[in-house]
């Protein structure tokens, strides 16, 4: 470990930062963030939600510059303009939404980033192989140098997240980074891929390369760092040796509280939340509300299968977890539940059941929309394919798991945001600007979300806030139904606990959930009962207390007994056997 | 996505860009007018004068402007839902078709004021319906926008060529045009209209279509950004993927969209057939339709910014006819370069200046504020 390195300085600091400052309108993203990176060190930024990280890392990279304060790399002065900039003086980025052209082989896209940044072949004429074979040669070099397996002439939008993310470290160490920045990294990732982006991590560290690690997720920082910046509200709070400090000190210092045992307890998972232990739907209906998926199927556009017959059953008052590798078919199959495609094959039947005291929720769907032919279920088939809107007055709420490109409009405000999908609900035809955003505001109290204006355009939240965002969105409608897709993807650590208590009161209101996560640990906190996916099979329904994260794992990777290829594990009338 | 997002003030990006846009433009169209051996000033004085001082010029320059705010609006209100109108055109000769088959028919039987209440809404309909079907096919068949309203603004003209050489053609004249529509039926002119409120305005087209005109941008204005319609047609606009998670129909709203865009193409010929011409004739159009695209982009989509970008090209149409007619060596067609050099400048490099204003700006917030800090530290 060189980290004694540090503290007799013979090498300059691969990065200062001196008393940065951002605003944004009157947002202050950073207010004087100082910071040193050490050369060869895997350095951490870890802070809640808003907390400025990733306004910090993007006036690194060149996206903005900073209102004042200087920067250093290797003791050089530096001042980006843009990325290329940043990519000349050795900075290579990783974002966490991976900026690849999907149909351009894994070559092509390296060969694109290099020529853009570096300008080698701008107006030369070298022909497009000759080009892709000298990048290939070196390419491979580096791959075996570090270690990172990849085809190169696949079509970089069939890889895995995995893989494509890896196409980025690769992207930027042939650009020549000495220094890499990650952000949120393992937010799309698998347990496994998870493990593997950490041994590239190594492999890049003992080579010389200096890591910045973007993440809110404590047990990466602890796991992989050697150092750890802490932010809060703009503002570096400390910096820490990772060896020197705990789990538990990292989170009360980024949320700044000190007291509340409970809260911290949840957020840091050291122990399950509390509420989910005595779990009592309560049964205020007379018949619960029901999801019911019969052999449902789901073909490509030739015909090849993406979803296998599927049969589960999910009743009011459960969270239905559905996890797996990502692109094994759970997202098309949130897809389908949401009436976005429709099924090759199969039913999907939602029921809202019978309401012997009607319970508060369905009470104000029914006011809100007054329809005397109001139906109390719907199915879903090949010939008659959902529609969303259908879809919602019988109590469907969706939350998509790309939130960026379909839960939100980007351009729009907070509160046209928040009404999206529900303007209906909201107005007849007149939409009164102070209405909304009344509205909107009394969201934002609600969820707690920052900054609390609903002017500020919906791309200007962090990760975590567009999700509360969508979320006060959904929740306000009050479902009865909630198909939920990777609820705290690139969420920090606040958010999520905010996120997963909230999911859970649901379930104690009766809602039936569907939860879709490549999120393990979100998985085994919150469902109930857990389907495991692999190549649009399911590998197999398992009650929560029955299940093991070697289990899962195993299961994920298409290991075990494949039981619904030929007749489905378990029925659509006992879904409740296991449990 | 990949493209860094920097804020830019309101006023650069909708007042001090265009404006360095135009100033652009007119720089090197002085160039031009320089190299043919005129004097790029007399001539920039000439076309002033001859839109907005001479006498009746500014009531032409209005009425050109009139033509543009409605092609302008048609094509931005397609622009918020995403869709690419280039119909405009046809769906004007539409229009103009619409006003004729009901002026041709009922002005010699009914009340040419009921038929005047009549013919303009016919407009706006026979415009609609040319929209409608290309957004239809959009919405339904997958047909590209952009295609289907380029061919049907062939069909347009084809479909108008044919009838005014035939069966709508005046008895016992050789030109392509309908007979005249009783003076009933004709727009009121403005200088008529201002008369009775003791308004002295040179005699000149401009015509009751004006008001309508700027009715239509107040009209558009509430639509986009009061109405529930308008809300789903800019999240279409902006993002289809959310628009369709959130249960919007994007085909009704493409065909609806559309519809209204071609309402209001159509209307454009209430002021040139029933305010100006007072009978349909081949290619009353004369290519507002095309210009009203520069018109929507130059205003970036806001009514306001079309009322401006529209008294500008009306001012160039008028004020180029008098260049034209000042100058030997100036003619119709050096109007049509100053033009293209503003949808040059506007439309296609609209951002030209972008990173040279930020430039200043970023320097000019530099240099002011270590300044500030000094004075606070001491």
């Amino acid at each position: 470990m060189p980290l004694s390195d540090e503290d007799t300085p013979p090498n300059v600091a691969a990065i200062t930062l001196r008393r940065i400052s951002k605003s944004f309108g009157r947002v202050r993203a950073n207010r004087q963030v100082s910071l040193e990176v050490a050369a060869g060190d895997i350095h951490g930024i870890i802070g809640e939600n808003g907390a400025g990280k990733s306004t910090l890392v993007s006036i690194l990279y060149g996206f903005y510059t900073a209102d004042s304060g200087e920067m250093q790399v290797y003791g050089k002065p530096y001042a980006p303009s843009n990325p290329s900039d940043a990519l000349r003086a050795g900075i290579g980025m990783v974002h966490q939404h991976f900026m690849l052209v999907p149909n351009f082989t894994v070559l092509e896209n390296i060969v694109l980033a290099t020529d853009s940044t570096h300008k080698k072949s701008g107006l030369t004429i070298q022909s497009l192989q000759a080009r892709k074979d000298e990048v290939k040669s070196e390419v491979s070099k580096l791959q075996a140098q570090y270690d990172l397996d990849l085809p190169l002439d696949a079509i970089t939008g069939d890889l895995p997240v995995g893989l494509q993310q890896r196409v980025e470290i690769l992207k930027a160490l042939h650009g020549k980074a000495r220094i890499l920045i990650l952000d949120e990294p393992t937010a799309v990732l698998t347990p496994q891929e998870t493990n593997r982006l950490f041994h590239i991590l190594a492999v890049l560290k003992k080579k010389g390369m200096t890591i910045l690690l973007i993440t809110h997720k404590l047990n990466e920082i602890m796991a992989t760092t050697d150092r750890v910046s802490v932010m809060r509200h703009g503002e570096m709070l400390t910096h820490l040796k990772t060896k020197a400090t705990s789990k538990d000190h990292l989170a009360r210092v980024m949320l700044g509280y000190e007291e509340d045992a409970d809260k911290l307890a949840e957020v840091t998972f050291t122990s399950k939340p509390k509420q989910q232990t005595k779990h009592t739907p309560s049964h205020k209906q007379h018949t619960p509300a029901s999801l019911k998926v019969k052999d449902l199927t789901l073909n490509d556009g030739t015909d090849k299968p993406i979803i296998h017959p599927l049969n589960f059953q999910v009743k009011g008052g459960e969270i239905f977890g559905i996890t797996g590798v990502a692109g094994n078919g759970q997202t098309e199959l949130l897809e389908l539940l949401a009436g976005l495609t429709p099924p090759s094959g199969g039913q999907i039947i939602y029921d809202i059941g019978k309401t012997d005291s009607a319970p508060k929720n369905a009470q104000e769907n029914d006011n809100a929309n007054i329809n005397p032919h109001a139906l109390n279920h719907l199915t879903i088939s090949h010939d008659h394919p959902g529609e969303v809107s259908a879809l919602k007055q019988l109590g469907v709420a969706h939350i998509p798991e790309d939130r960026q490109a379909s839960g939100l409009i980007l351009p729009f405000s907070a509160a046209e945001s928040a009404i999206l999908g529900y303007s209906d609900r909201f107005a007849n035809a007149w939409l009164p600007p102070h209405a909304l955003h009344q509205h909107c505001h009394q969201l934002m109290q609600d969820f707690d979300i920052r900054p609390h204006n609903s002017h500020t355009l919906s791309r200007q939240f962090s990760g975590g806030n567009q999700q509360k965002l969508v979320l006060a969105r959904e929740l306000t409608a009050r479902p009865r139904f909630l198909l939920i897709g990777q609820p705290t993807r690139g969420v920090d650590i606040g958010a999520i606990a905010f996120i997963h208590r909230k999911l859970l009161s649901l379930r104690e209101a009766g809602v039936a959930i569907i939860l879709v996560s490549v999120e393990l640990e979100e998985i085994l906190a919150l469902a109930d009962r857990i389907m495991v996916m692999h190549a649009g099979h399911n590998m197999g329904i398992m009650a929560k207390d029955a299940a093991t994260i070697t289990d899962i794992g195993l299961k994920m990777a298409g290991v075990g007994t494949n039981a619904s290829q030929t007749s489905p594990q378990i029925s659509p009338e006992t879904p409740q056997g296991i449990s | 996505m990949s493209a860094p997002t920097k804020a830019m003030p309101l006023w650069v990006d909708i007042g001090l860009l265009p404006l360095l846009n135009i100033g652009a433009a007119f720089v090197i169209a002085g160039v031009i007018i320089a190299a043919i051996g005129e004097n790029p000033l007399t001539a920039l004085t000439v076309m002033a004068k001859g839109a907005f001082v001479y006498q009746s010029s500014l009531g032409y320059t209005l009425f050109y402007a009139t033509n543009f705010i409605f092609a302008g609006l048609a094509v931005a209100i397609a622009f918020h839902g995403g869709l690419f109108n280039i119909g405009a055109e046809g769906q004007a000769m539409l229009g103009g078709l619409g006003i004729a088959c009901l002026a041709l028919v009922l002005d010699p039987r009914i009340s040419p004021l009921v038929v005047v209440f009549l013919a303009v809404p016919m407009a706006a309909v026979f415009g609609a319906m040319w929209g409608a079907i290309p957004g239809w096919l959009q919405a339904r068949r997958g047909s590209h926008i952009v295609i289907t309203t380029i061919m049907f603004n062939f069909i347009a003209a084809s479909l108008l060529v044919w009838l005014l050489a035939g069966s709508l053609m005046e008895e016992g004249q050789m030109s392509p045009q309908t007979r005249s529509f009783a003076p009933g039926v004709w727009l009121v002119p403005m200088h008529i209209l201002l008369e009775n409120f003791g308004i002295d305005l040179a005699a000149s087209p401009l015509n009751f279509s004006f008001i309508i005109a700027i009715l239509m941008l107040v009209l558009m204005w509430l639509l986009i950004w009061r109405t529930r319609f308008g809300y789903m047609l800019r999240a279409v606009g902006h993002s289809q993927h959310a628009a369709r998670t959130s249960g919007i129909d994007l085909g009704q709203v493409t065909i609806i969209t559309m519809a209204i865009s071609g309402g209001l193409a159509g209307l454009m010929a209430i002021n040139e057939v029933l305010g100006n011409q007072h009978r349909l004739l081949v290619n009353f159009t004369s290519g507002y339709g095309f210009t009203g695209i520069a018109v929507a982009l130059m205003g970036r989509g806001h009514p306001f910014g079309i009322f401006l970008a529209s008294l500008l090209f009306g001012a160039l149409y008028q004020g180029g006819a008098e260049l034209d007619f000042e100058f030997q060596s100036i003619n119709r067609e050096m109007v049509l370069l100053i033009q293209g050099l503003i949808i040059l400048f506007s439309g296609a490099l609209s951002m030209l200046f972008a990173p040279l204003v930020m430039k200043a700006m970023t320097a000019i917030a530099f240099y002011s504020t270590p300044q500030k800090r000094k004075a606070r530290h001491v």
